[in-house]
């Protein structure tokens, strides 16, 4: 039977549930508010939020094992966003790379993730690269305690 | 997106900080440019075929920003991460064309074009930032 895929929400308290739509629609709207948010979020929980844009692939098999793995020649970790809207404008540069150099339609969906401050530390900045926001890479040792929200 | 650009790719290996395996037929990763645009960017690689003994292949190129377009001859470093994986050069068509017609192989064509280590060149990668 299928699995709901809110109920794969790891650890998150009833409180971030009930906001989660309403921030998801703010996020669309403004990347200022969805930065307030993140803020608060890390006071709050002690967790630091990021998004990443995935294929359907991947998002499969985020809903069966709950944690990121990694296939033997890609890249051995994860690029993140700070914000939705840049995780979805990176999302938006995998399908056109999909379509263009695979010639294969692959849509692509935003996950939102925390993890804790302690492993956020240890992940690298990229800073604000391609004009769209400001990414991160995490290896997946550093992914080990995120919380997936799917 | 950008257009398509010619490059020659070397992987360093595993003792050099490299890949324990060489990636796909596409790869998607970030690239720090030694001349022309600074900073880290998004591209991908489409490789015509999987890298020889040496590591070395030939690839299409994309960036993600449509408004950077580094002249050929430019080197860069694909990254993952703060880590260097591979080196690369942006061939001027010329060098495209005679290495299409000629039909030479690609450790070949490389080794002309690349005749010095590319990691001399770069800047180091970006530090960790807490």
């Amino acid at each position: 039977m299928a699995e709901e895929p809110f109920a794969l929400s790891m650890g998150c308290d009833g409180v971030n549930r009930a906001l989660w739509p309403f921030v998801r629609r703010v996020q669309r709207r403004s990347p200022l508010l969805d930065r307030l948010w993140r803020g608060i979020y890390a006071l709050a929980t002690g967790r630091v939020l990021f998004y990443r844009a995935v294929c359907t692939a991947e998002y499969e098999q985020l809903l069966r094992t709950r944690r990121f793995a990694c296939l033997r020649g890609h890249v051995p970790g994860k690029y993140l966003a700070e914000t939705r809207r840049a995780a979805e404008g990176w999302g938006e540069w995998n399908r056109e790379v999909a379509v263009r150099l695979e010639g294969r339609e692959e849509p692509h969906i935003v996950v939102r993730l925390s993890v804790p401050k302690a492993d956020a530390h240890l992940m690298t900045c990229l800073g604000f690269i391609d004009g769209t926001g400001v990414a991160w890479f995490a290896s997946l040792d550093q992914l080990e305690h995120a919380i997936l929200e799917l | 997106m950008g257009p398509p650009l010619r490059v020659s790719v070397q992987f360093l290996t595993r003792e050099q900080g490299g890949r324990v395996a060489p990636p796909g037929h596409v790869y998607a990763t970030v690239a720090e440019f030694a001349a022309g645009p600074a900073g880290i960017w998004s591209v991908a690689l489409k490789f015509e075929s999987p890298p020889d003994v040496n590591g070395r292949t030939l690839a299409e190129m994309r960036l993600l920003a449509p408004q950077i377009l580094p002249p050929p001859g430019t080197r860069f470093a694909l990254l993952e991460g703060k880590q260097r994986v591979a080196e690369g050069l942006l061939l001027p068509l010329m060098t495209t064309w005679f290495i299409s017609s000629a039909g030479s192989n690609i450790g070949t064509s490389s080794q002309h074009v690349v005749s010095r280590p590319l990691v001399d060149h770069l800047q180091p990668p970006h530090a960790v930032v807490s």
